[in-house]
C-alpha cells in the first residue's frame, strides 16, 4: 500500500554488529531505511526527531541499557514494537524485556531468518495497529461530523417550526384585529418575531382605494411600530417616512442593501410593499436589525414576511370594507333621526339617542312631527336586523309612516298602510302614538314594540296596554287604536328594547327596572329624566344595542304669558300659528279673537323672516302676555325692517293695524322689534 | 313645517274652478300663485277661485288673489272667489279689500251662476 520505506533503527554498542545489522536488513528487507546509535542516549536522540517503525536494540549496553531504553520507548513512542537482543542464554532478561513491553527478543548469535522474520511480523503489527487507529480515527471523525449535521439540521427544523407557528399566530392576531391599526401592529410584532428583527414599522393608508403615491403624512396613513427588548427605534416618523418612501420606489419585495437604510445602528434591513386588491400601492412593512440574519436566509425571510403582509392585505380589505358599510349605515341612521324636536308651549319633550357596539349599526329610529290638524305625532321603531340594510328600511319606514301621518290618518290607519308597505320578508316593531296638546289624549298603536311607560306626579307607573303583532307579521291585519288620557305633570316615556333587555334575564325584570327608575325621577325635568335612565336602565357603556328613549310631559298652563323662538324661515309660521292659536283659546280668547291675534302676529313674524339677516340661522322670537285683559305681543328679529314695497301695498302692516289696537315698529341696527297691543275680552277657565 | 294646500281643478261649461284646501302663507305663496296662474294660459273666459276649504290666508295669499284679479282684468277674464258667510278669512279679505277688486260669492253654484249672467 505505501511505498514510504521501513524505518528501522538499531542500537548497539557493539560497533561490529552495528555494521553487519543493517547490512543484513539492506538484503533481506530492500525496503527498509536502517539508521543506527551506539548508545541509548543517541537513540534517544533519534526516536525524538523520527518515527520509526520498529526498534532494535541491544540489552546489555553501557550507560543506558536495552531495558531502560525500552522504557523510554515506550513513553514516547508506545506504538512502535521494539526488538531486543540478548545474550546467549539469557532467559531472564528476554523474559524481562517482554514484560518491558518488547515485542519479541533474539538471541545472539543473531539467527537471521528468525530475526528477519521477527521483524516483519514487528512491523507489520505495527502497520496494522496503526491502520486501525487510523480507521477508529477517521469512524470518530465520521461520528462528529454526523452529529454536527445532525444537530444543524435540528437547529433548523426547530427555527423553522418556531417561524412556522409565528406565522400561525400572527395570523390569527391579523384576521382577529378589529381596526386598521391594530392590523399593523399585529404585522409589526409578528414580522419581528419572525426575521428576529430588532424594530419593524408597517404603514398603509387606510382607506379603500388608495391614489396616488404613500404618503406618511397623509391624515389617512396609519403606522405601527415593534422593536425587540433593549432595541432602540429610530423615531417614528423616520421609519415612517423609510417606509412610504421604499414603498413608492420599489414594486417587489426587498431584502438587505436594497430597503433603505434605517441607520448605522442597524445595518440589515428588510422592506416588503403592501396592496390593495386592485393592486393600488398601500404601504409596507420595514425591518431593521442590529446585526445579520442568525439562521435562515435572506430569501426565505423575505418570503415569510411576504406571507405576512398578503394576511395583511387581505384583513385591511376586510376591515375596510366593513369600515365602509358601517359609516353608511351610521350615517343614513343619523340622517334619519330628527334633529331638533317641536317646539310646544305647555308640552316639554325631549329625546336620547345612544349608539351600540361600535361593530353594529341598529335599526332603531324614532321621529317626532307636527300634524296638520295641531296634533304631535310620535313614532318608535325597531328593525329587525342590523347595518346598512335595516338602516335603509327605518329610512322608508320613517319617511311612509310621516306621509301616511300628515295625511291625517289616525294611528290604527297608518300602522296597516305601514304593513302593506313593508319591505316583503322585514319585520320591525313600531310604536305610532298621536299626541293632542288641547285634550291631552294620546291615541297610539302598538305593534310588537316594548309598551310605553306613564308615570304620574304622584310616582305611580303604569305601561300602556294593547299590542298588535309587529310591521311584516302578517299580511293583512286590521289594527285597533289604543287611547290614555295624561294629566299635567304626568310623563310618557317611548323606548326601544335596548334600553330594557339585558342577555340572559328576563324582559320583565328589564320593564320593572325600567318602571321602578321612572318613578325615581318622576318629578326631574324630563332631560334629567332621560339621562337617569340611560346611566341606570340602559347598562351604561355596556349597551349592545342600541337605545332610543323619548319623554313628553304636558305643563301646567301659563295663562299669562308665552315665550316662542323660532328659526327665522317660512316653515317655522304654519307651527307658530297652531300654538298661538291654542295659547290664546287656553288662555280664555274667543276662536275669532284668537284668530284675529294670530293673523297679526303671523304678518309681524312673516316680516322679521323675510328680511332677517343671513342664511337660515337666525331667529325670532315671540313674546306675548295677558294680564288685566291688554294683551301685547312683542316679536324680535335679527332682521331690519323694510320699508314696505310699493306693489305689497303694505298689506301685512294693513291687517296688522286694523287687527291690533296699537303697532310699534322699531328699527335698530340689531334688528327690528314690533311691539302691538290690544284689549281682549277673556272668558275665566276652569 | 310648510302648510298643506291642495288644489283641484273642476271644469263647468269651459270655466275652472279651483278649489282650495288648507292653509296659505309665505312658505306656499308662491306655488299657489303659479298653479293659478297655469289655470289661465289657456284663455278660458273666467276662472272661480274656491276658498271655501282654506281655514288661513294671509297677506302673501291676498296678494296673490289680487295678481290674479290683475292679470284677469287684462285678459278680459272674469275672476270670481267664493268664500262661505262666516269663514274666518272673509275678515282678512274685507280689511285688505279684495272685496272691492273682486266680487266675492258664499258658494261655488252662486259665481258659476254670476258668471254667466254677468258675462
Amino acid at each position: 500500500m505505501t511505498t514510504a520505506p521501513i524505518r528501522i533503527l538499531v542500537v548497539d554498542d557493539d560497533a561490529a554488529l552495528l555494521q553487519a545489522l543493517p547490512e543484513t536488513l539492506h538484503l533481506r528487507m530492500p525496503e527498509s531505511a536502517v539508521d543506527t546509535a551506539d548508545s541509548a542516549a543517541a537513540a534517544l536522540e533519534c526516536i525524538a526527531s523520527k518515527d520509526y517503525d520498529a526498534i532494535v536494540t541491544d540489552i546489555k549496553m553501557p550507560g543506558v541499557d536495552g531495558l531502560e531504553l525500552l522504557g523510554r520507548i515506550r513513553e514516547v513512542q508506545p506504538d512502535t514494537p521494539a526488538l531486543v537482543i540478548t545474550g546467549h542464554g539469557e532467559h531472564d532478561l528476554a523474559i524481562q524485556s517482554l514484560r518491558a513491553g518488547a515485542f519479541d527478543y533474539v538471541q545472539k548469535p543473531i539467527d537471521r531468518e528468525y530475526f528477519i522474520a521477527s521483524l516483519h511480523r514487528a512491523v507489520h503489527a505495527r502497520a496494522l495497529r496503526r491502520q486501525v487507529v487510523e480507521q477508529q480515527q477517521a469512524l470518530q471523525r465520521r461520528a462528529a461530523a454526523l452529529e454536527q449535521v445532525v444537530e444543524t439540521r435540528t437547529e433548523e427544523l426547530r427555527y423553522k417550526a418556531d417561524r412556522a407557528r409565528v406565522l400561525a399566530e400572527s395570523a390569527a392576531a391579523i384576521h382577529s384585529a378589529r381596526d386598521v391599526v391594530q392590523i399593523l401592529q399585529s404585522v409589526a410584532d409578528a414580522a419581528c418575531r419572525l426575521a428576529d428583527a430588532s424594530v419593524a414599522a408597517a404603514g398603509c393608508a387606510a382607506r379603500e382605494r388608495e391614489a396616488g403615491p404613500a404618503n406618511h403624512r397623509s391624515p389617512e396613513w396609519k403606522a405601527a411600530f415593534a422593536t425587540r427588548p433593549g432595541a432602540t427605534l429610530p423615531n417614528d416618523d423616520q421609519m415612517a417616512r423609510a417606509l412610504a418612501a421604499c414603498a413608492n420606489r420599489h414594486g417587489a419585495g426587498l431584502g438587505n442593501g436594497h430597503a433603505p437604510a434605517l441607520g448605522p445602528e442597524l445595518p440589515w434591513s428588510l422592506a416588503v410593499p403592501m396592496r390593495s386588491r386592485g393592486g393600488d400601492l398601500r404601504g409596507g412593512i420595514i425591518l431593521g436589525r442590529h446585526g445579520p440574519p442568525p439562521c435562515a436566509e435572506d430569501e426565505d425571510l423575505q418570503l415569510k414576511v411576504g406571507i405576512l403582509v398578503r394576511q395583511a392585505e387581505v384583513a385591511l380589505e376586510n376591515v375596510l370594507l366593513y369600515q365602509r358599510e358601517r359609516t353608511i349605515a351610521e350615517t343614513l341612521q343619523r340622517s334619519l333621526l330628527p334633529g331638533e324636536l317641536p317646539q310646544i308651549p305647555g308640552l316639554a319633550l325631549d329625546a336620547r339617542y345612544l349608539p351600540g357596539r361600535p361593530d353594529a349599526v341598529g335599526g332603531d329610529w324614532y321621529d317626532v312631527f307636527m300634524l296638520p290638524s295641531g296634533q304631535l305625532g310620535l313614532a318608535m321603531g325597531d328593525v329587525a336586523g342590523r347595518g346598512v340594510w335595516a338602516a335603509a328600511v327605518m329610512g322608508q319606514l320613517r319617511n311612509a309612516l310621516r306621509a301616511f301621518a300628515l295625511e291625517g290618518d289616525p294611528p290604527a290607519l297608518v300602522a296597516a298602510r305601514l304593513n302593506r308597505f313593508i319591505p316583503t320578508g322585514t319585520m320591525a316593531t313600531l310604536l305610532y302614538m298621536v299626541y293632542d296638546p288641547d285634550t291631552m289624549e294620546a291615541r297610539y298603536v302598538n305593534l310588537g314594540h316594548v309598551p310605553p311607560v306613564v308615570v304620574t306626579p304622584e310616582r305611580t307607573t303604569s305601561f300602556l296596554e294593547g299590542g298588535a303583532p309587529p310591521l311584516g307579521a302578517k299580511l293583512w291585519f286590521s289594527y285597533r287604536e289604543n287611547s290614555a288620557v295624561l294629566t299635567p305633570g304626568s310623563t310618557i316615556v317611548l323606548y326601544t328594547d335596548g334600553l330594557v333587555e339585558t342577555r340572559g334575564e328576563p324582559i320583565d325584570d328589564g320593564l320593572n327596572r325600567l318602571a321602578r327608575a321612572i318613578a325615581d325621577k318622576s318629578n326631574d325635568d324630563i332631560a334629567g329624566l332621560l339621562d337617569h335612565l340611560l346611566a341606570s336602565v340602559g347598562g351604561g357603556t355596556n349597551a349592545e344595542d342600541d337605545i332610543a328613549v323619548l319623554a313628553l310631559r304636558p305643563l301646567p298652563l301659563d295663562s299669562t304669558r308665552l315665550s316662542l323662538r323660532l328659526p327665522a324661515v317660512p316653515s317655522s309660521l304654519s307651527q307658530l300659528r297652531q300654538t298661538l292659536r291654542r295659547w290664546l283659546t287656553a288662555s280664555g280668547l274667543a276662536a275669532d279673537l284668537a284668530y284675529e291675534i294670530t293673523t297679526a302676529c303671523n304678518e309681524a313674524c312673516a316680516n322679521a323672516i323675510e328680511h332677517a339677516y343671513g342664511p337660515g340661522d337666525a331667529s325670532l322670537s315671540l313674546e306675548v302676555s295677558l294680564i288685566d285683559g291688554r294683551l301685547t305681543v312683542i316679536v324680535l328679529d335679527t332682521g331690519r325692517w323694510r320699508t314696505p314695497h310699493p306693489l305689497h301695498r303694505g298689506l301685512g302692516l294693513t291687517i296688522m293695524r286694523a287687527l291690533m289696537d296699537t303697532v310699534d315698529v322699531d328699527s335698530g341696527p340689531g334688528g327690528t322689534t314690533v311691539r302691538m297691543q290690544r284689549r281682549v275680552a277673556t272668558t275665566a277657565r276652569v | 313645517m310648510i302648510p298643506t294646500i291642495d288644489i283641484r281643478v273642476q271644469d263647468r261649461d269651459g270655466i275652472p274652478i279651483a278649489a282650495l284646501e288648507g292653509e296659505i302663507d309665505i312658505a306656499n305663496a308662491s306655488e299657489v300663485r303659479d298653479q293659478l296662474l297655469a289655470l289661465l294660459s289657456n284663455r278660458p273666459s273666467g276662472l272661480i277661485v274656491d276658498l271655501s276649504g282654506v281655514t288661513y290666508l294671509d297677506s302673501r295669499g291676498v296678494h296673490v288673489l289680487l295678481e290674479l284679479a290683475e292679470r284677469t282684468k287684462i285678459r278680459h277674464q272674469q275672476l270670481r272667489i267664493v268664500v262661505p258667510e262666516g269663514a274666518m278669512i272673509r275678515r282678512i279679505l274685507q280689511l285688505t279689500r279684495l272685496d272691492v277688486v273682486v266680487p266675492l260669492d258664499h258658494t261655488v253654484d252662486d259665481a258659476a251662476t254670476r258668471m254667466g249672467a254677468e258675462y
